[in-house]
């Protein structure tokens, strides 16, 4: 049994690091952490760093856009950040292209996007 | 094929904590026969998709994975056999968004887009086994 992702507070955003191999129940077991999370301290964004991960197949794929909706219905934004370039790849090979998930090269510009979009929420 | 020693591995897939253990297998033999990391990733996906499908759809099976040679390139056959109700129309399950059970329904024809060489034998009520190749 994998131990539980830990979810991080930075500032007003939840921080997720995902480790190099994550299996399936561990994966589900982050969306419903994360959801409870947002709700319990209210969170704007959620940053899904996912550079240490080797492998995003069509499961992982829809845990991420499934976060991404549940955030979104909970009113929190959610940037997945650092994607390795043949992740990438073998996605669109797959013919997965995760139309629900925004994505950042990394941290630095997965905060400053988050910023963004929420500053214009707020103005709007 | 044939003057250089083979070398086979297998592995029970029952869970989804025996498909990690696949995707890491595929990684050491892709690491070992110098594949490059976008090849090793493609590999480590595509034997994701068929070996949680084995978990989830089949009850669970066997991974086999062992070395060959094409045209003088080396790479490595994977495998997987399972026991299951086998698939009832091939053709069908190779579509995209074929899906018995609430996937994104991109495994079967998604993992053959990432290898050399894929194939399906499967009988209903007989049983599914997947072979997918890879080469440098």
């Amino acid at each position: 049994m994998q131990n539980n992702i830990p979810i991080l507070k930075l500032g007003d955003f939840l921080l997720v690091t995902i480790q190099m191999d994550v299996h399936d129940r561990t994966a589900l077991q982050l969306q419903d952490d994360l959801t409870n999370e947002i709700s319990k301290r209210r969170s704007k964004g959620v940053l899904i760093d996912i550079s240490n991960l080797e492998v995003v197949d069509s499961f992982m794929g829809r845990v991420l856009s499934d976060i991404a909706s549940m955030a979104k219905v909970l009113d929190a934004e959610t940037v997945v950040v650092g994607m390795r370039p043949a992740v990438a790849m073998t996605l669109v090979e797959l013919g997965l292209s995760l139309p629900s998930v925004v994505t950042a090269l990394n941290l630095e510009r997965g905060m400053e996007l988050l910023t963004q979009r929420l500053g214009r929420k707020g103005n709007g | 094929m044939g003057n250089e020693e083979s070398f086979r591995e297998s592995l029970r897939l029952r869970s989804d904590k025996d498909v990690s253990k696949a995707r890491v297998l595929i990684s050491q033999w892709a690491v070992r026969q110098e594949f490059s990391v976008i090849e090793r990733t493609r590999a480590m996906t595509a034997v994701s998709e068929i070996a949680r499908n084995c978990v989830v759809y089949a009850g669970g099976g066997t991974m086999y994975v062992s070395s060959l040679y094409h045209e003088g390139a080396p790479g490595f056959r994977i495998q997987i056999v399972d026991q299951g109700p086998g698939i009832p129309d091939v053709d069908q399950s190779m579509k995209r968004g074929y899906s018995t059970g609430g996937g994104l329904g991109l495994g079967m024809e998604g993992a053959r887009n990432l290898c050399r060489a894929f194939r399906v034998e499967s009988n209903a009520g007989a049983g599914t086994t997947i072979t997918m190749d890879y080469w440098k």
